[in-house]
């Protein structure tokens, strides 16, 4: 009995010491808070009634272009009604994904060379900020019902988060940046989900 | 000013009203984020981004459970996800920490042994269980609040934190046993 007492003692004890948290730094995570803000503006989620035709659009944009690109595979007829009728819709937005995902190979891969020289944080600013938003589009299409895909795209959500800070002038977010590219297999995983033999495919 | 009217001013984007319901929470999320990561860096991440999603996301808010319990509910989702996507490097972190102390020379306490395998073994448990743990014995959140946030039932909440404390217990039992048997 005492043996036990002693052990919820022990426990009681090392769970108050647990990641005893300090002081909340409140107006430091307030200023970090507004920052975000600036540089990558929170998209006001719109209703799905707004937000569906804009994705419809890219659809049918995207169908043109699939038409267009996908001689192995896809089907023949390049008309947009039949690229949208014909293909199962959750892998139709799968395709809509491999244009964001070439986009993004290219982004990393530049950022991944052994250049000495800095990207233009203007020019990377613009490039991640654009990725960012069509990454968060799909995030919340049919694009991310497969849960691997829907993981590959909030990894990727986050560090294009990280690349806009960082190209903003956050030079604090410049060592979680460089931890992200060295040790996340996110660049694999979207070279494994592109398709093999082709070229980045942008719209 | 009334929590109501400070929920619709935020939601129309009014800085004053957004800072007075950030003020409120502020010192609960970030304590609940630390607790889950010990990362200082790391939790104020967490922090941000809960309040920033929840910003972006008042219209959505129905009202029905109250505004703590709901953006108590996207700090639980953003610190869970965020876990998971340091997960790898953490592992490898603390696998270098553990390799350097291992080769430090000295005695340790037994005490201080006990506090490390504890830890440890809390570092390890079951994200959901460790939520649990956390708000349940550390920061004070009720069971039913618990199940609330988590959208779990209240016998889940309390089963998830009778593991984790069986859990603790064995490891401690079992270090008891090493020393006993050492001395």
């Amino acid at each position: 009995m005492n043996d036990d007492r002693r052990i919820e003692e022990a426990i009681g004890e090392a769970l108050l010491e647990y990641n005893a948290p300090p002081a909340t730094p409140r107006e430091d995570i307030w200023a970090a808070m507004q920052k975000r803000r600036r540089v990558v503006p929170m998209p006001r989620r719109r209703p799905p009634v707004l937000r569906w035709p804009a994705v419809a659009a890219a659809i049918l944009l995207l169908g043109i272009g699939i038409g267009r690109i996908s001689e192995r595979g896809w089907r023949a007829d390049p008309s947009p009604a039949s690229a949208v009728a014909g293909i199962d819709h959750r892998e139709f937005f799968q395709a809509v994904a491999m244009p964001v995902l070439g986009r993004a190979e290219i982004l990393l891969t530049g950022l991944r060379t052994d250049s000495e020289v800095a990207p233009e944080r203007e020019d990377l600013l613009a490039r991640a900020d654009m990725l960012l938003g069509d990454t968060r589009l799909l995030i919340d299409s049919p694009a991310a019902d497969d849960p691997e895909m829907r993981e590959l795209l909030l990894d990727l959500e986050l560090v294009l988060a990280r690349i806009t800070r960082y190209a903003a002038g956050d030079d604090g977010e410049a060592e979680w940046l460089r931890r992200d590219l060295e040790s996340r297999t996110l660049l694999p995983r979207i070279r494994w989900r592109l398709p093999a033999g082709d070229a980045p495919v942008t719209l | 000013m009334d929590q109501e009217l400070l929920i619709e001013s935020a939601a129309a984007r009014d800085p004053a009203a957004e800072k007075a319901l950030y003020e409120a929470h502020v010192e609960r999320i970030f304590r609940l984020a630390y607790r889950m990561t010990g990362d200082s860096a790391l939790a104020e991440d967490l922090t941000q981004d809960t309040f920033l999603r929840a910003f972006d996301r008042l219209d959505t808010f129905r009202r029905e459970s109250a505004f703590g319990t709901w953006l108590h509910s996207i700090a639980v989702s953003v610190i869970l996800n965020g876990m998971r996507k340091v997960r790898m490097l953490r592992t490898r972190e603390t696998s270098l920490d553990n390799s350097a102390v291992a080769w430090l020379p000295g005695p340790r306490q037994p005490d201080t042994e006990l506090k490390l395998t504890l830890q440890r073994t809390i570092d390890a448990l079951d994200p959901d269980q460790k939520m649990v743990l956390v708000m349940h014995d550390m920061e004070g959140y009720k069971h039913h609040e618990i199940a609330e946030i988590m959208g779990i039932r209240t016998g889940t909440s309390k089963a998830r934190l009778s593991r984790a404390r069986a859990g603790l217990r064995r490891v401690l039992g079992e270090c008891r046993t090493d020393q006993e048997a050492e001395a």
